[in-house]
Parts: structure tokens; C-alpha cells; sequence
């Protein structure tokens, strides 16, 4: 009796475990199939977006007229941002395919440069330079094109995974027996052959992020002269607690990190450029709990700092208050004018007023002796240039970068139009209105704000 | 991971602390109107009460987010035309004088005492901060708001992405560590090689642990939105890098060939 019954029993329990077994095996499989199909979707999308942007790009060699020739590279345009996103929704990132995802941007760069915002004044139709450089770009689509399709055919036929790539990576073997591994190496390998396309914004693409350090003044210095440079920066008598340690060959350019050891306080970490030795970040992670200053007392104690630790020449041109701190963004100012490529923030703790954070960078690599220009637009001849439907609210001269990261002098003009405030350059040599940018300073609503609040509770007590 | 943990709770705790102790009953006295200058880029409760004011006259139309925008820099400023007032956009004690004047209907949105230091209340719900402001304690809740560059801006939406992100990458990191992860998403926004969006770049397949462990939908702790909002507000430890590995876990060999930058703590970061 009893061992019937325990034979039933565990006939039971074997058919449930059996079955339990089984779902989870399909669920597991199934979403196994949902990840593998959106890597699916977004690997054939990347190859039939890369068809259109290359049919596109063919269009605009053969097309005279701009009524034409400006929504065929919009096309390109459009689409080489779509090939960039379907690239990078696949599991790639170890492979580094960035010659691949570079090709793509440059493309899509070239063909806003010439329709979607052509310089002032220019012509959309192609100049020799232009076409010459839309030929080569669309033949190296042509050859990135081939590549992906036979690719393709690959992955179709011999029914290749591409989330095995996510298998190789955890396997943490440097196999390269995987097909799809090895296909989009052969694509970036291609990639990497073509002979460079060179224009304006595109070398300013590639600058962009780079600091030249040719521009910014002094020797280098060895590390201990940078231990003495930050004593004398933060008013500390001798060099006890100070280290210096040279950051790797991956940093932007020769520089340092500096730690100093602070009693009874987290230690101060500065960032320091080798070459002058010039300080171009500082920060203390020390919380301000109350707050005995407001915002425009701080904004004293900013300024009192900035000035005394030789940051000259400066206006603040905005300023954000979070956790009982201050945030002042400073920038080169000289009469009236402000040269925003020359920018600082500095942070205050507004419970003692005293400076706890700092970023130089720009301000190191963009100071100079700023002379105010003598500019040929009135400020009333700027303002008959700013759309009439903004009322404008205040102007003064600045100077900006422009898309190739070149300086120009504009007039600033703030305006509103409805609820929104609006800032627009106006070139103030030539009239152009260089450039639009829509501010917004805004919190989390209170709702959100409550929510998140009572989350962290939730959290803490869990 | 009971670490951090334990420390947040702190971290909450402290400010929760502060909160109980200041009178729900504040009196009214003429002094507390002295209270702070309000000027473009203040944050607070009392920024609500200048906003849910200027909104009873009809002079704001926005949120009512804490945060003295641009919006309500305007609106200060029309304010203070109408009323004969010096017009230059900031709130001291004339403005806020004459703006109590014409909003006598003002109602703190108050329900009555706090539910003493079980949560946080919303400064929605609290006491009008106007008149508590004499007590010097300041709005509990942490304000974050966005600050706005000439270069390119974060919506506070992007941000609390980004505070996930931090959480759950590197909420036992020292607070540099953290605020360093923040820079490195932010400096991937500026690059080319990355997508060109913070949703984009944080769930990128295999691109950050914490997404594909699920870590990312925990609740941000407070430390790592201060950590977004000091690598917001212009501060890099990492010195430009847009990857970093944990040496001790790193699951593949090819973040190894990235040039290194330096150690923060558990973390090597490269370009």
C-alpha cells in the first residue's frame, strides 16, 4: 500500500518536474529566438539602409538641380543615421568597429554639410571638391555595400547566430572560429583601406575631441614642480600630502593626477596639464548639508576665488543651484563682450562658501590676450536680422565657435517667443544668423520628484 | 552591495533628520521675508512658492518645478514691471513684499503637520517655505535640475537614465568612481564612434554590465544623482575616457588593447 502510493507519488512528481522542465526550456528558448531576432532585425536593416544610402549618394553625382539634389542627400543624410543606429544595436562594441561606424557619421556629415546646412550664401549645387569627394565616398558605399551583402548571404545560408557573439564574449576566449566575428572584422578591415575624404567640417569632426596642445603656453614640468604648482594653487605652506601621478597614454594629453590629503576631510583630486603645469580641474567630495549663503552670495565667493587663484577677465554667465550648492559658469569676458570658447565652472558650497570643484579646461586651452574686435553690423543693424516673431529681450557681442570649430564674432541676442527663451548668434560681420539654441533650466516635476523620494525609501527599508 | 546600501540609508536619513526638527508651526515674522535672494538658477521650495504665486496673478505659465528658470526669470521681470518695481529679474524683499501683497488668497499647499520623518513630504504638501524660511532649514528633498551649456544639454528625464546607469554600475564606488561613470557616458554622447542619445548609449548591447545583469532598474540612490549632476556641471575624474573595465571581472580581453587613462578606485579607465 505504502509503497504504491509512493510510487504514484513520485510518477507525479516526475511528470511535473517533466513538464515544469519543458517550459522552462521553451521559455528560455523563446527568449533566446526574441534576442536573436531584433539583432536579426537590425543586421539586415544596416544592410538594406546602406543599399538606399548608396543608390542616394549615386543620385546626387548624376543630379544638376538643387530642387533635386537637396532631398536625395537629405536621403543619405537620413540614412546613414539610421545604418549607425541599426550598427549600433548589435552586440559589436568588443569588435571596435570603429572605422565602420566613422565611414557612416563622415558620410552623413558631408551630405548635411552640402544640403541640410550649407554654408551662408553657397550655391547647393556641387562645387568640383564636393563632387569629387560625394565620388569617392560613394564608391567606398559601394565596396561597404558588397561587403555587408555577401555577409548576408552567409548569415541566410548557413544560418549563423549573431547572439553567439555574446557567447564568444562570455567564454572570454579569443576564438575566431565565429563567422560573425569574422565577418564584420573583414567589413572594418575594408573600412580602414580607403583613402581618407577630406573637407573642412570633416577635419573638424576629427579635431573636435582633441585639445591641441600647441596652443596653451609653458614647459612641461616634472612632477614635482606640479606638486608645487598645486601647494602654491591651494595656499598650502609646504608639499606634505600632495602626490602626483602621471595619467596613461589614453588621456588627452600629458597631464597629471594630483592627490591632496586634507585632515579630518576626503582629499582634493586635481587635474594637472603637463605642459605649464596649468591646474585644469579640481574636486573635494564634501557635501554642503544647509545653507547659510544664497545664490548670488556665492556667486561673490565664485568670483572673490576665480580672480585671486588667476583666472582673470571673467563673467559668470550662468549659474544652478543643487544640494545646497552652487554650480557658476564663467566665461572670458572683455568690455562687453564674452568669448564663450573660453569658459570655466566653478562649484561653491553654499554652507561655507568655500570652492570645492572647478573645470578649467576650455579656459587653459582658450585663453588669450581677447582684444574687443571692431565689428562692421550695428547692434540695431544685428537685431533687423533676428526672426520678428521673437521679441528680443537683451544683446551684446560674443564670440563662438562655428561647425568647423573656428572663432566667430556674433551678436548675442536673447529673445523670447510664447513660454521659451531663445538665443541667437548673429554673425556681426556679414549679418548671417549663425546659430538658434533654445534654453531650458528645469527640475523634475514634483510629482516625478515625490515618486523618486518615496522609491528610495522604499528601497532603504527593503 | 548591504554596504551601499547601509550608506544611502544614511545619506537619506540625515537630511529626513534635519526636516523633523524644524517647527511645522514656524511663526510668521516680518524677518523671514528677508530670507534668501532668488535669482535665475536658485532651487528650492521657496522657488515653488514664487512660482505657484506668480501663477495665482497669471504672470507664470510653467511647471511648478523648484527650479528658477528661464521661464520664471521672465516672469519675475513682467512682475515687476507692472508693479512699478525695479525690473531686473531677481526676488528680494521688495518683490517678494509686494508679491505677498497681491496673492492674499495664496494658500500654502499644506495639509496640516508633517507625518513626522516616515517619508519625505513632497514640498508640495509642505508648510509654505516663505515663512519657515527664518529657521534657515532648507527644502529636504533633493533638488536636481538641469543646467544648460552652450554645447549641449541633458534633460532631467536623460538624467535620471543616467543616475540608473550609475546606480547600477557603480553604487559601491567612492563618489569620484561614481561621478567619473557619469562623465564617461557623457563623453561618449559627445563622440562619434557612440550613439547619439543617452538611451541609446546606455542600452547599447553589451556596452554597460548593469543593463544586461538587469541592475539598471534599481532605484538610483541619492549619491548617484549627485553624481550625475557634478559630472552634468563640468566635472570629468576620468579625464575624457569613454570606457572603463573593473580589472578583477572584466569578461573579455579586448578592453585591455583600450589606452589607459587611470585607476579610480575599482575601475580602469581608458579612451
Amino acid at each position: 500500500m505504502n509503497s504504491r502510493w509512493l510510487t504514484g507519488t513520485l510518477a507525479v512528481l516526475l511528470v511535473g518536474t517533466g513538464i515544469w522542465g519543458y517550459r522552462q526550456y521553451q521559455d528560455r528558448r523563446s527568449l533566446e529566438v526574441k534576442t536573436e531576432n531584433q539583432y536579426q532585425s537590425s543586421f539586415h536593416n544596416l544592410a538594406s539602409h546602406v543599399d538606399v544610402l548608396q543608390d542616394e549618394l549615386g543620385k546626387s553625382l548624376a543630379i544638376q538641380s538643387d530642387r533635386n539634389m537637396s532631398p536625395t542627400l537629405a536621403n543619405t543624410w537620413r540614412f546613414s543615421y539610421i545604418a549607425e543606429h541599426d550598427l549600433s544595436q548589435l552586440p559589436l562594441i568588443s569588435l571596435n568597429l570603429n572605422k565602420t561606424q566613422d565611414f557612416l557619421h563622415r558620410v552623413g556629415q558631408m551630405s548635411y554639410d552640402i544640403s541640410i546646412h550649407p554654408k551662408a550664401n553657397q550655391a547647393r549645387t556641387l562645387s568640383q571638391s564636393d563632387w569629387n569627394n560625394l565620388h569617392e565616398l560613394y564608391q567606398q558605399s559601394a565596396n561597404v555595400e558588397q561587403e555587408i551583402r555577401s555577409f548576408q548571404t552567409k548569415v541566410l545560408d548557413q544560418n549563423l547566430r549573431i547572439s553567439s557573439v555574446d557567447t564568444v564574449r562570455q567564454e572570454q576566449t579569443e576564438r575566431s572560429d565565429n563567422q560573425i566575428v569574422d565577418g564584420f572584422k573583414a567589413l572594418e578591415n575594408k573600412v580602414s583601406q580607403f583613402p581618407e575624404v577630406r573637407s573642412e567640417s570633416l577635419d573638424a569632426l576629427k579635431t573636435r575631441n582633441n585639445y591641441d596642445v600647441s596652443t596653451v603656453s609653458g614647459t612641461p614640468q616634472s612632477s614635482d614642480q606640479i606638486v608645487k604648482n598645486v601647494a602654491t594653487f591651494l595656499n598650502r605652506t609646504g608639499t606634505d600630502g600632495i602626490t602626483a601621478e602621471k595619467n596613461g597614454p589614453g588621456a588627452r594629453y600629458p597631464s597629471y593626477t594630483v592627490t591632496v590629503q586634507n585632515q579630518n576631510q576626503s582629499p582634493t583630486r586635481l587635474g594637472v596639464m603637463e605642459k605649464g603645469g596649468h591646474i585644469v580641474w579640481m574636486t573635494q567630495d564634501k557635501t554642503a548639508d544647509h545653507e547659510t549663503l544664497d545664490l548670488e552670495q556665492g556667486q561673490k565667493k565664485a568670483e572673490q576665488w576665480a580672480s585671486s587663484h588667476g583666472f582673470s577677465d571673467m563673467a559668470v554667465i550662468n549659474s544652478t543651484q543643487y544640494e545646497h550648492s552652487a554650480a557658476y559658469q564663467f566665461a572670458c569676458a572683455k568690455g562687453q563682450m564674452i568669448y564663450y570658447p573660453c569658459t570655466m565652472t566653478v562649484k561653491v558650497a553654499l554652507d561655507d562658501g568655500s570652492v570645492r570643484g572647478m573645470n578649467a579646461q576650455d579656459y587653459v586651452f582658450h585663453h588669450q590676450d581677447h582684444q574687443v574686435p571692431t565689428v562692421q553690423m550695428t547692434q540695431a543693424q544685428a537685431l533687423t536680422k533676428v526672426n520678428p516673431h521673437v521679441s528680443v529681450q537683451e544683446s551684446r557681442l560674443a564670440q563662438i565657435l562655428d561647425d568647423n570649430g573656428k572663432p566667430v564674432n556674433v551678436w548675442e541676442v536673447l529673445g523670447t517667443l510664447d513660454n521659451n527663451t531663445y538665443k541667437i548668434y548673429v554673425n556681426a560681420a556679414t549679418g548671417v544668423e549663425e546659430r538658434v539654441e533654445k534654453l531650458k533650466q528645469e527640475g523634475i516635476s514634483q510629482a516625478d520628484d515625490a515618486d523618486v523620494q518615496d522609491g528610495v525609501n522604499r528601497q532603504n527599508k527593503a | 552591495m548591504i554596504v551601499a546600501l547601509l550608506t544611502s540609508a544614511i545619506s537619506v536619513c540625515l537630511p529626513l533628520q534635519n526636516f523633523s526638527v524644524n517647527p511645522p508651526q514656524a511663526v510668521e515674522t516680518a524677518q523671514a521675508f528677508s530670507a534668501r535672494m532668488l535669482v535665475r538658477g536658485s532651487a528650492g521650495a521657496d522657488v515653488s512658492e514664487l512660482q505657484r504665486r506668480l501663477s495665482q496673478i497669471g504672470f507664470y505659465k510653467g511647471r511648478i518645478d523648484q527650479v528658477f528658470g528661464w521661464q520664471t526669470y521672465w516672469s519675475v521681470r513682467n512682475f515687476q514691471s507692472k508693479f512699478g518695481l525695479k525690473v531686473d529679474g531677481r526676488v528680494g524683499a521688495s518683490t517678494r513684499a509686494k508679491l505677498i501683497a497681491a496673492t492674499p488668497n495664496y494658500a500654502a499647499h499644506s495639509n496640516g503637520g508633517h507625518s513626522a520623518g516616515s517619508s519625505a513630504p513632497s514640498p508640495a504638501r509642505s508648510q509654505s517655505r516663505w515663512r519657515t524660511q527664518g529657521t534657515r532649514q532648507s527644502n529636504p528633498v533633493p533638488v536636481r535640475n538641469v543646467s544648460v551649456s552652450s554645447t549641449g544639454q541633458l534633460s532631467a528625464y536623460d538624467m535620471r537614465l543616467v543616475a540608473n546607469a550609475v546606480n547600477g554600475e557603480s553604487r559601491g564606488e567612492p563618489f569620484e568612481g561614481q561621478v567619473a561613470v557619469a562623465a564617461v557616458i557623457l563623453n561618449r554622447l559627445r563622440s562619434p564612434l557612440f550613439p547619439h542619445s543617452i538611451p541609446a548609449i546606455i542600452f547599447q548591447p553589451g556596452a554597460f554590465t548593469a543593463v544586461q545583469d538587469g541592475q539598471i532598474y534599481l532605484t538610483p540612490t541619492p549619491t548617484s544623482f549627485r553624481a550625475v549632476t557634478e559630472a552634468v556641471n563640468g566635472s570629468d575624474p576620468s579625464d575624457g575616457a569613454i570606457y572603463y573595465f573593473n580589472p578583477a571581472t572584466a569578461t573579455s580581453k579586448w578592453i585591455w588593447s583600450r589606452p589607459q587613462i587611470k585607476h579610480i578606485a575599482h575601475h580602469i579607465f581608458c579612451r
